[in-house]
């Protein structure tokens, strides 16, 4: 449903004259996208697109005067002015979605990713910091809720009784679709003996973390 | 008495039972004291066995360890269900919050009466302290205005109609007058705030 309406390529409605700053831009808006659909579709948080998010923001900027600087005199200049406001609209959004997707996560499974140091890397500073600061204020609201008024062996929020533990976190069983974006040839699956080809442009069902690595490789797109 | 750990198990079915309420339901303060006490009888007790353990004569010593083995799952079960119903209350408080747009930049004055009421004094004071964190790290992304809804823009402008007066309002193309019961059509970025806050109706 989200990707009917997000029609991207829309490379002859950019105002800039320089060829080679429209494909860049492009080019960030595509792999954005493609990050957005990742995120949504994964159960553990990917690596933060700094230098894609950043580059889109900075050129919005600039889309956002050049549109203020034009004065359309015609109904055709006015007209593209709306398709270009309507573009960086769009783009926004998937920004916008974009990182709320991340801030949900981080909310979920605040305590499991301040842990593993592998998670902390994949967030931005500033969503570290709001982890950082969101666990506290849970564990601030938790002990006064009921905590504080227990037994000291009871006040903790990351006890581990038999193979379950409190700390919330992402099921890495889960069942994925993604597709395969280069022959990757004969793969292992996790738990299995048996090995599946994988070729370019195939369509699969599998678990997260038999594809976990090759995500990480940019082997596979999520979908 | 009652069996113990019933008053935990009532918390976690109020939760569920409320979970597809539309608003929050009120904090059961009584049942989480009651909670609270009955962990303290049972640890008081829990600390009597152990006492009774340490001088027991050998054939009471399984007895008094399956006592104390009870008395300490009771009390890891209330605990349990004492946060599960907190935090199922602070996720549905997230949850409102960011419909009501990331509570930007609001207090809890901004917030619906029927939420305000039932707020136990610490979820109340969480929320400040969330407020204050989300409108720090939107800062950082003022352009993409995180708070506004997760819906792919349609279409950039909008027909609205004022459902409360809103006055004046400033819009990319100058002031608008909102006055209740009149139709407008206007960017839906500019309005947004509104719709979403009740101000005014998005026409389809």
């Amino acid at each position: 449903m989200l990707t009917d309406s997000m029609e991207l390529d829309t490379d002859d409605f950019l105002l800039s004259s320089d060829g080679e700053s429209t494909s860049y831009f492009n080019d960030d808006v595509k792999a954005l996208t493609q990050s957005w659909i990742n995120e949504r579709c994964a159960p553990e948080i990917l690596p933060y697109q700094e230098h894609l998010v950043n580059n889109l923001l900075e050129m919005l900027n600039a889309q956002a005067e050049n549109v203020e600087a034009q004065e359309p005199n015609t109904p055709d200049g006015a007209f593209l002015l709306v398709i270009y406001q309507q573009e960086m609209e769009r783009i926004k959004f998937v920004i916008r979605s974009y990182l709320r997707t991340r801030l949900a996560k981080i909310q979920k499974y605040t305590l499991h990713f301040l842990q593993e140091e592998e998670y902390r890397g994949r967030l931005s500073t500033d969503e570290l910091a709001f982890a950082e600061k969101f666990q506290e204020l849970l564990e601030r609201h938790f002990m006064k809720s009921c905590l504080e008024e227990l037994p000291a062996f009871l006040q903790r929020l990351d006890d581990e009784i038999g193979d379950i533990s409190m700390v919330n976190r992402p099921e890495l069983d889960d069942a994925v679709i993604c597709r395969v974006k280069e022959d990757i040839g004969a793969f292992q699956l996790d738990d299995s003996d048996e090995t599946t080809f994988m070729k370019a442009n195939n369509v699969y069902i599998l678990q997260y973390k038999a594809i976990r690595r090759l995500l990480e490789d940019n082997k596979v797109d999520l979908v | 008495m009652s069996i113990y750990s019933d008053d935990a198990l009532k918390l976690v079915k109020d939760a569920k039972r409320t979970a597809e309420t539309p608003s929050l339901s009120p904090y059961r303060d009584d049942l989480v004291r009651n909670v609270l006490l009955e962990m303290r009888h049972l640890e008081a007790s829990l600390r009597d066995i152990l006492a009774q353990r340490e001088k027991a004569l050998p054939e009471q010593v399984t007895g008094l360890t399956a006592a104390a083995t009870m008395h300490h799952l009771a009390l890891r079960r209330s605990k349990r269900c004492l946060l599960a119903y907190t935090r199922h209350r602070v996720d549905r408080i997230l949850d409102t919050l960011w419909e009501l747009g990331g509570g930007s930049g609001s207090s809890n004055a901004a917030l619906p009466a029927d939420l305000r009421r039932n707020l136990s004094s610490s979820e109340a004071d969480f929320i400040t302290g969330y407020t204050g964190l989300v409108s720090e790290y939107r800062g950082q992304f003022l352009e993409v205005d995180l708070g506004a809804a997760l819906v792919p823009p349609r279409d950039l402008f909008v027909e609205v109609r004022v459902l409360k007066d809103c006055g004046e309002v400033m819009t990319e193309n100058g002031a608008v007058r909102l006055v209740k019961n009149s139709q407008h059509y206007l960017r839906r970025t500019d309005v947004e705030p509104f719709i979403t806050a009740g101000y005014l109706k998005h026409i389809e």
